[in-house]
């Protein structure tokens, strides 16, 4: 069943004008960067604010639009004799692979385009891959919060602080407490850390693939060791798939319980 | 066949629903009445499994369901609000709808000739007005055969001539023995179509029989003026109540619920001489 809501539900978002313009940007501001940097490495590294701050942006903005806007639709959905959990997970469906969809197109051409030549692909596909995780985890906490608050004008707030606090405050937040306790050897604190937000995991996932580590002193030479053995990489795929689960299934306890 | 048991809803401070019982009975036509934020809705979407009750249970032949979904494929539901995906046209729309149900509708041309909607098919939804969409809405609900139907005022956004349509199809399907539940603020509809009247106040049942068991309570004769007074006599002996004023014990103070101050005033045992809002 959850085949045919996401048929249905992705044809109606897929004739949606922003799926062109958020494809187009993606396509235009990865080939702008090349073009201004002159090398596939300098767009690598500029598109990585891109995946780490306006990525997570537009998904949480979007998903948190996307059910407030639907919510009479959901309520059509809800009142057929489907399972309100089909009707959740198919939702979501739509909404991430729709934003992943126009990431991985519009970015993602021009990334290997011109990577296509040296063959190095670990940057770029380090790049899609990290967009692609955030894109489902910002838009399964957009869902999860859109569902759990009625009041469109508050969720969108919530949703809004949640993407400042992963994106931005978090990490001064840290960075000031290790300021604060310089004098101990706190760096496996700092890994342990890193667990915590998924922004902050995938942003050290790439620093590393782009050997921009050295930049971060003694941290970063923990960090490589650390991110660069098999255990390090298999545990951050772990810790990006539990960021993935749990507001995921928060979502579906909320979807389960909402009122319509 | 279908009902809801002691049913007791809050969103946040605001009580919906208090305490509710209804039998809504087979084969019947059943009118869910009361003003506005009265509990109507939310007693029609906890029937549904839409909002989740906070004590009591929806009895389905009698007893709690287990399957939810089950008992949804017996009902096709009309809501008050019609809002689908704006980029599917209309044809894309009902065929969704049929896709996602079990069974298949066996109507719908019918349906869209009634409604004369055969033409706006290729249309996408975003274009439609209103009243457009209500008639897509009852489409939607009317193209199947189902031993239930629920509709949540459906003729408020119709044009009188749709609603004419509408009524004579709920007519046709009250005739067939269909067990039908609506609500509605148009009089006319009700006097029309409804055998069994339940009326809400506050959340609470204060009137549950027939059209003539009404008239024959309140003393009226018209649907307009036996629910007035069923307001008034509510606002008389509940909670909201008729408070005599403090500064002046030749004024008595009415609930913002009532309509009737002089059949409230009387209800209470008092004759009114003057009414000032």
């Amino acid at each position: 069943m959850i085949g045919r809501l996401v048929k249905h539900q992705l044809r109606n978002v897929l004739r949606s004008r922003w799926v062109f313009v958020l494809t187009g940007f993606f396509l235009v501001f990865t080939e702008a960067m090349y073009q201004a940097s002159g090398s596939a490495a300098g767009m690598e590294v500029t598109l990585m604010s891109v995946v780490l701050i306006i990525l997570p942006l537009f998904s949480i903005v979007y998903g948190t639009m996307y059910v407030y806007g639907s919510r009479e639709f959901l309520e059509v959905l809800a009142a057929q004799p489907l399972r309100r959990r089909d009707i959740y997970f198919s939702s979501w469906l739509v909404v991430t692979g729709a934003i992943s969809g126009c990431f991985l197109v519009g970015s993602g051409v021009p990334l290997l385009a011109h990577r296509i030549g040296d063959g190095a692909m670990g940057g770029p596909l380090t790049l899609l891959a990290s967009g692609l995780f955030l894109t489902i985890i910002f838009t399964a906490i957009a869902f999860a919060v859109a569902i759990r608050v009625h009041d469109r004008t508050r969720g969108m707030g919530v949703a809004l602080l949640l993407w400042f606090f992963f994106a931005l405050l978090y990490d001064g937040v840290v960075l000031f407490a290790f300021y604060a306790l310089a004098d101990y050897p706190v760096e496996p604190l700092a890994l342990a850390f890193s667990f915590l937000n998924p922004v902050d995991l995938a942003r050290i996932l790439l620093t590393l693939q782009f050997d921009v580590s050295a930049l971060m002193g003694y941290t970063g030479a923990v960090y490589q060791r650390f991110f660069g053995g098999a255990v390090g990489m298999l545990l951050s795929a772990a810790a990006l798939t539990v960021w993935t689960v749990i507001p995921l299934w928060m979502g579906k306890r909320f979807f389960a319980r909402t009122d319509f | 066949m279908i009902g809801l048991s002691d049913i007791v809803k809050s969103f946040g401070r605001e009580r919906a629903l208090d305490g509710v019982s209804i039998d809504f009975p087979v084969g019947r036509m059943t009118a869910l009445l009361g003003p506005n934020g009265s509990g109507k809705t939310t007693a029609l979407k906890t029937l549904l499994g839409l909002v989740r009750p906070d004590r009591g249970t929806v009895l389905w032949n009698g007893a709690a369901p287990t399957d939810e979904r089950a008992v949804r494929e017996h009902i096709s539901y009309m809501p008050q609000i019609a809002r689908f995906p704006e980029n599917l046209t209309i044809r894309e729309f009902l065929a969704m709808i049929a896709d996602l149900r079990p069974r298949q509708p066996t109507r719908t041309e019918e349906m869209l000739a009634r409604f004369e909607l055969a033409d706006l098919l290729p249309k996408p939804l975003k274009g439609l007005s209103g009243g457009t969409r209500q008639r897509v809405c009852a489409v939607m609900t009317l193209m199947y055969d189902a031993p239930v139907y629920i509709f949540d005022e459906p003729t408020a956004g119709l044009d009188p001539l749709m609603a004419r349509r509408f009524k004579d199809a709920v007519a046709r399907e009250k005739a067939a023995g269909k067990t039908i539940i609506f609500t509605s603020h148009i009089m006319g509809d009700i006097e029309e179509l409804a055998d069994h009247i339940v009326f809400l106040l506050e959340g609470a049942v204060v009137f549950d029989g027939t059209l003539d068991a009404l008239y024959a309570r309140t003393g009226e004769h018209a649907a307009e003026d036996a629910i007035a007074v069923l307001i008034a006599r509510a606002g008389g002996n509940t909670r909201s109540g008729i408070a005599p004023s403090a500064s002046d014990g030749n004024q008595i103070r009415f609930s913002d619920t009532v309509i009737d101050h002089h059949a409230a005033a009387d209800a209470g045992g008092t004759r009114l001489r003057e009414v000032r809002a």
